[in-house]
């Protein structure tokens, strides 16, 4: 066989053209350095489908919407934004598996929207940590708030903690309230909410009974009876899906629409003016998330009419803006992150940048919540004035108007 | 007292009409179809399709009845017909997968999750009766289900069609060499069924809301009550699921809500333990 020696020219020749072969192929995702021609990747993990599928479309109908709204201003640091949305059903090993194949392809996604529930979050984050790939959700399990174990991993929402907490303050601020019953389902949630209730009233002057009814009951009725027979000067009850509405027509039956009752915030999340009638919503305090109760044309700021126009123009509303504006936020914190970044993109720096994130204004409307990232906190809210606990009137703009006290 | 027992009877109606479409299938094909719990939600959910639409309740109950055969009626062609001759019960699974599409398919064709159903009839929210509190759906419900299983009962136990019905059930062959179509009987039992779980879907949907979720739990709840009233009795599926009803609100009014779902099983392997063929069932003997 005849072959041909290798020159030096050659030697160098293959050399070089293995160099930009390597370049060419090699460093996908974000420790590349990127043209502008190369979009920067978001991926939505969520579920679009199943239980909590009309949370889930809302937020990515709100990170959507923020997208376009960027890529229409000439994208972020010249770049446009690429948005791919995954439906893992709710389910967290779907969730997993569906990132497992994104971060392994081609092309790395920049930044994760993992789900709107915590367990897919949870199971999301080690893998976001260990590709070193930016994440971001509305979860608002405490486990999530973990720097040292989830670096990667931000979240968008107020922790249930401080949920409660922030009714407690409330309550202990009107003065005259001395006994405040909890009802809560028998199940994580209740488990949490009940958990938090204790610690929020601990130390105060208030007393406190918890009473727990079945997840899967159809009618709580016995549940409010045994609860207006502890004659408490509010109810705090949490629920979420059906419970909601079945808990307002209970309370009805059981003859405790007299007693105030705040309704939790995933209790309120649900649209309680179209789900509740008549008798049911007297009395009833719904937990107002920032962005849910009705903002005067004349107080918004220029990014919330861009949000309410982009998500608008989709189609009608399937829920509160607040949810929509959670998906907004999650996009638009990244991005303003980002733009902070100097020189190459990358995971690390990206996550540096939102650990380092400035203090909202006082008039801003956006973040939705006024907390801030640092390397040891990396969920915003924790402050109980970022909630409203008003009853309901009607709806407005597609936002809840609050009925004067 | 009066409410918490008032609750019970409209909580334990419901089941009792899930328990009802139960014994349709079951006196004719020998099946208990799980898929009846996720007809009553798919009821529920077209009921409110309906009311979008300005459907007057005649009209509703029609649709719903119409829509109600003929879903039971592809059920029985696809998953029933093909295994009814098997001895291994297969028809179990068949019918609760048929219950994990029909929840599918509500699942994507509804936008949100949860849907207040409007009650067609009186505007007043509630009633008072006896002193206790009820509201006008929950009436109706504790009424239909008591209608609907006594005339049921009298039926299998006093007309031809009704007595045939019961031959299917005892001896399919000996029915069919004494000329019972018997293929039409099970056709007609199966889209009856259906049409009964859809258009029960304007008295259940007011109180239950329309969930999806709620299919499973209905579909368990019924074939509790078909086991401890005695499977193939109207009679005891009235008894039974009104029992069940109330033994589930007075546990969670007077002791602990959370035993509520352990009382009703406790009850139910009780009576099992007792009586297997159920309070009103018949002891059948074995024959090899």
């Amino acid at each position: 066989m005849n072959v041909r020696p290798v020159t030096r020219h050659r030697l160098a020749a293959i050399t070089l053209a293995s160099v930009a072969l390597v370049s060419a192929c090699g460093g996908s995702g974000n420790d590349a350095n990127k043209s502008s021609s190369v979009p920067l990747r978001v991926l939505f993990v969520g579920g679009l489908t199943g239980p909590l599928s009309t949370t889930a479309i809302a937020v990515e109908r709100g990170a959507k919407a923020s997208v376009e709204h960027l890529n229409s201003q000439g994208g972020v640091k010249g770049r446009k934004i690429e948005f791919t949305s995954k439906d893992d059903q709710s389910d967290p090993t779907r969730a997993v598996t569906l990132l497992q194949g994104e971060l392994t392809g081609n092309a790395k996604p920049d930044l994760v929207i993992a789900g709107v529930g915590s367990n897919e979050a949870l199971a999301m984050a080690p893998l976001l940590a260990r590709n070193k790939v930016v994440g971001i959700a509305s979860a608002v399990s405490p486990k999530l708030n973990d720097p040292g174990l989830y670096p990667y991993f931000f979240s968008e929402a107020f922790p249930a903690s401080d949920q409660v907490k922030a009714a407690a303050v409330y309550l202990e601020g009107l003065g005259n309230v001395k006994k405040v019953a909890l009802v809560a389902p028998s199940d994580a949630l209740g488990d949490g909410t009940a958990a938090n209730f204790a610690a929020a009233f601990t130390g105060g002057t208030i007393a406190t009974q918890v009473f727990r009814f079945p997840t899967d009951a159809v009618d709580f009725t016995p549940i409010l009876q045994k609860t207006a027979a502890y004659k408490p000067d509010w109810i705090y009850m949490e629920g979420s899906g059906a419970q909601a509405p079945i808990l307002l027509a209970s309370r009805e039956k059981a003859g405790a629409t007299g007693i105030k009752t705040i309704a939790g915030a995933t209790a309120s999340s649900q649209p309680l003016l179209k789900l509740g009638k008549g008798q049911q919503l007297t009395n009833l305090y719904a937990t107002l998330t920032p962005n849910a109760a009705y903002i005067e044309p004349a107080k918004r700021n220029e990014e919330f009419n861009a949000f309410f126009a982009a998500i608008r123009s989709q189609g009608a509303l399937a829920t509160s803006p607040y949810v929509y504006s959670v998906g907004w936020d999650n996009i638009s914190i990244w991005a303003k992150a980002l733009a902070r970044v100097e020189g190459d993109v990358t995971g690390e720096k990206v996550k540096t940048a939102m650990e380092s994130e400035p203090a909202k204004a006082s008039s801003a409307q956006f973040p939705v919540y006024s907390g801030q990232y640092s390397t040891t906190n990396h969920m915003h809210g924790g402050h109980p004035e970022d909630f409203t606990f008003a009853q309901l009137q009607e709806y407005k703009d597609d936002m809840l108007v609050i009925k004067p006290e | 007292m009066i409410t918490t027992l008032l609750s019970g009877l409209a909580l334990g109606a419901v089941y009792t009409l899930v328990a009802v479409g139960y014994n349709l299938t079951w006196l004719t094909t020998r099946t208990v179809n799980f898929a009846q719990g996720g007809f009553m939600v798919a009821g529920t959910f077209l009921t409110v399709w309906c009311q979008h639409r300005g459907y007057p309740i005649a009209l509703t109950l029609l649709f719903l009845a119409a829509a109600g055969a003929t879903v039971a009626a592809v059920e029985f062609t696809f998953a029933i017909r093909p295994i009814l001759n098997r001895s291994d019960h297969t028809e179990l699974v068949t019918t609760v997968g048929v219950l994990t599409v029909i929840q599918g398919v509500i699942l994507l064709l509804s936008k949100e999750d949860v849907l207040r159903v409007r009650f067609f009839g009186s505007s007043r929210e509630l009633l008072d009766v006896l002193g206790g509190k009820v509201s006008p759906a929950e009436i109706w419900l504790i009424f239909l289900a008591v209608v609907i299983s006594l005339s049921t009962h009298w039926w299998t136990r006093h007309t031809r069609l009704g007595l045939a019905a019961s031959g299917l059930s005892d001896d399919r062959e000996a029915a069919m060499l004494l000329g019972v179509n018997t293929g039409r009987f099970s056709y007609v039992a199966f889209m009856a069924s259906g049409a009964l779980g859809f258009a029960l879907g304007p008295f259940v949907g007011p109180k239950t809301f329309a969930v999806v979720a709620l299919a499973a739990l209905l579909s368990i709840k019924g074939f509790v009550v078909l086991a401890v009233g005695g499977v193939g009795s109207n009679l005891g599926a009235l008894v039974g699921g009104l029992a069940v009803g109330c033994i589930e609100v007075f546990v969670a009014r007077n002791l602990e809500s959370t035993w509520q779902n352990g009382a009703v099983f406790l009850v139910f392997i009780s009576v099992m333990l007792l009586r297997p063929q159920g309070l009103f069932g018949e002891q059948r003997e074995r024959v090899v």
